[in-house]
């Protein structure tokens, strides 16, 4: 297993960054727990859960699959997911100012009141509180707002997050599905006003989907924050496992219903299956397995410091960690380029 | 004419903001001087220059023009171009990564060949002899609002801004601003002022056209939330929107499509099947509602409300007329889901990180 600083701090991770999204629903408790087991055998030292995964089963399988070797282990979890009208909808520039705010919870959240998602103070103070008790374990290393909210200062966020660490509760703060120039805006704040910031970020970045390229990732590099990327495998679809003819397989995350639906908006397109076939091409041609490709890839890059990844069972899980062991040729490297600049055709950037 | 407030500022501009790139060398100065009389007739109030245009050329025929009417005038101008080679990972695409430990270019812009390397970039040596030499040029003693041409990675966005700062001190510029920057830069540069209390960047300048539309993701929402003004170029894609190119014929003898090296990198940027075949969709849009394509290119930027001012060149007081009257068209909502239909077959939609 390699490992790797994450950002400027001292914390080494390990390159897999074990995914606990699907334990607990997809993945049965006990097969979880043998997973889990596995992984930390082989090296895995980083794990990654939220607190509406599963709501809630999946932080208590993980706090129950660690007892006893917690300290090697670098945990994190996030607080403040809710769900956005637009979810997953490219951001307006009319979204942000103006618009309001639908206070909607995650599917199975549906009780949840108006300040129990979000990032206010009251919120995180409430959240770290319950994972904390679902993961039977007293502080967590890494600590994710899950997703922005518009109707929170950062400067309150931020200094919730910072109480946090002062109180022992948390080592590291860290963000997901930020924008660069939001993420920039809030390193600013905690240089501002001395608090901790954002040690990491965690968008999702594969080979068909590379936006980060263009301001998140140069961001990452220039301040030295960490980058835990998920779906690097375009949820399971860059396993090359799908058939548009034939449709979503039963039990995989594609034919999952409220996930599924989403993922399917996301990848399932003509232009994403010619995208894989190709990849297919470049992988065999290389004798690579496609899935390993796929992660390979992603790791290659300099300022990624993990790739956050589930696996369904433990074959799947031996399969995954070997890809983090692999170094693609330039040759490769190329082709990949070839399929992006297919999928997402130049255009002229703002930026020089 | 309709005036804007600049961002959070208390500064008022028009709309129309005149480019004046091409003045000194494709427009010659007899022209130039009708041109820029012609819009401030008009209620532009709002010129853009920068010290390597024509190699100082234009902001010496700017300044002509607007000898006795200084006062009334927002006066821009730019400095620190640097001529970059591209991105490590995105070859010559510049839209790819930045190497942050990619070896330097210093490569000057072309007919400038011969200057030296603290000649260019935002160090606070350049910053302090560019400024000189653009009032010099401009025969003015302010600049309202000074840009920082292009992000140079060399040097400390603080040492930039506290040159840029004591710019405003010395009461030798009004409003700081950027151009060709990342949003990422201009959030960090943001902060930097506050932290150290320094003026700040109050204005961007990127480039925006219907089919260049990149800045809404991550530019135009930092703009909107933290108020800082939006002064677009390329409104008309070089020209391209203006429906007068044919691929099969090839670049206009003369226009900005054949010029040598801007030429190229225009070529570049825009001359391709998919382009031309979003222009005759967009030509159709616009002559549908009885309206020529260049002032519905102008007009659906200005539709954007984050968006201050579109920055437009001419080569004529016709087209000038013509580009003036664009400000004053509002855009039905039937007309902007049409081009956000041709936009999303150019940038077809893939996951963002974003939300």
């Amino acid at each position: 297993m390699q490992y790797r600083k994450m950002g400027r701090t001292g914390l080494k991770v390990s390159t897999y960054c074990m995914g606990v999204m699907n334990l607990g629903s997809q993945v049965s408790e006990k097969d979880s727990l043998k997973i889990i087991e596995t992984a930390i055998e082989q090296g895995v030292n980083f794990f990654d859960a939220a607190d509406m995964y599963v709501t809630g089963k999946a932080e208590q399988i993980l706090g129950k699959a660690i007892k006893g070797k917690r300290d090697s282990i670098v945990l994190a979890t996030k607080v403040g997911h809710w769900l956005k009208m637009k979810d997953n909808v490219r951001v307006e520039a009319a979204d942000i100012d103006g618009k309001p705010t639908p206070y909607s919870p995650w599917e199975g959240g549906g009780e949840a009141g108006p300040n129990d998602m979000g990032l206010s103070r009251k919120h995180i103070m409430q959240g770290i509180e319950a994972s904390l008790r679902r993961l039977d374990t007293d502080y967590i290393d890494l600590y994710y707002c899950h997703m922005p909210d518009y109707d929170t200062p950062l400067e309150e966020t931020l200094r919730a997050l910072d109480d946090l660490v002062h109180q022992g509760k948390v080592r590291y703060i860290g963000c997901s599905n930020y924008c660069a120039w939001r993420l920039c805006k809030a390193l600013g704040v905690s240089a501002m006003h001395n608090l901790a910031r954002f040690e990491c970020v965690q968008p999702p970045y594969n080979l068909l989907a590379r936006d980060i390229e263009y301001e998140l990732m140069p961001l990452c590099a220039s301040e030295g924050v960490g980058m835990c990327v998920y779906s690097p495998m375009a949820a399971g679809f860059l396993s090359g496992k799908y058939d548009k003819a034939k449709g979503p397989i039963e039990g995989a995350r594609f034919a999952i219903g409220h996930l599924g639906l989403r993922y399917n908006q996301q990848y399932w397109s003509d232009s994403n299956f010619e995208a894989v076939d190709k990849l297919k091409q470049t992988a065999s041609a290389h004798g690579r397995n496609m899935a390993q490709f796929a992660l390979a890839w992603v790791l290659q890059h300099q300022p990624i410091t993990s790739v956050v990844s589930g696996a369904s069972s433990l074959a799947q899980l031996e399969q995954n960690l070997a890809a983090t062991e692999l170094k693609l040729s330039e040759e490769e490297l190329r082709a990949c380029d070839e399929v992006w600049s297919v999928l997402r055709p130049f255009r002229f950037f703002y930026g020089r | 004419m309709k005036y804007k407030k600049m961002g959070r500022t208390g500064l008022k501009v028009s709309a129309f903001c005149l480019g004046t790139m091409t003045f000194g060398k494709q427009v010659e100065e007899a022209e130039s001087l009708r041109i820029i009389d012609a819009a401030i007739d008009e209620g532009v109030n709002f010129l853009d220059t920068a010290d390597m245009y024509v190699n100082g050329r234009t902001e010496q025929i700017v300044g002509k023009a607007l000898k006795g009417r200084r006062d009334s005038i927002v006066l821009a101008s730019k400095v620190g171009h640097t001529l970059k080679l591209g991105a490590k990972w995105g070859g010559n695409r510049d839209s790819g990564p930045i190497d942050m430990a990619r070896p330097k270019a210093f490569t000057p812009w072309p007919g400038a060949e011969d200057i030296g390397l603290n000649d260019m970039g935002l160090s606070r040596k350049h910053i302090m002899q560019g400024v000189e030499a653009s009032l010099k040029r401009l025969n003015t003693d302010y600049i309202d609002i000074y840009y920082a041409h292009m992000p140079d990675y060399d040097t400390p966005l603080e040492e930039t801004l506290r040159a840029m700062d004591d710019l405003v001190r010395q009461g030798k510029v009004r409003y700081l601003a950027c151009s060709n920057y990342r949003a990422f830069q201009l959030s960090k540069a943001l902060w930097i002022s506050d932290k150290y209390n320094l003026a700040r960047f109050d204005c961007i300048q990127p480039p925006y056209n219907l089919l260049a539309r990149d800045v809404e993701y991550e530019l135009l929402p930092l703009c909107a939330t933290e108020g800082v003004g939006v002064c677009v170029f390329s409104p008309m894609a070089a020209g391209f929107l203006s429906g007068k190119y044919n691929k099969d014929k090839g670049p206009i003898e003369g226009a900005r499509f054949s010029l040598a090296h801007q030429g190229y990198v225009y070529n570049q940027k825009y001359w391709s099947e998919d382009n031309f075949d979003a222009v005759a969709k967009l030509k159709q849009i616009a002559e549908s509602n009885g309206r020529t394509l260049a002032q519905f290119a102008l007009a659906w930027v200005l539709s954007n409300r984050t968006v201050t001012a579109v920055v437009c060149g001419n080569t004529s007081v016709a087209q000038l007329e013509q580009n003036m009257a664009a400000t004053e068209i509002t855009l039905s909502e039937d007309e902007l889901k049409a081009c956000d239909e041709v936009w999303s077959q150019l940038r077809p939609p893939r996951l963002f990180y974003g939300r």
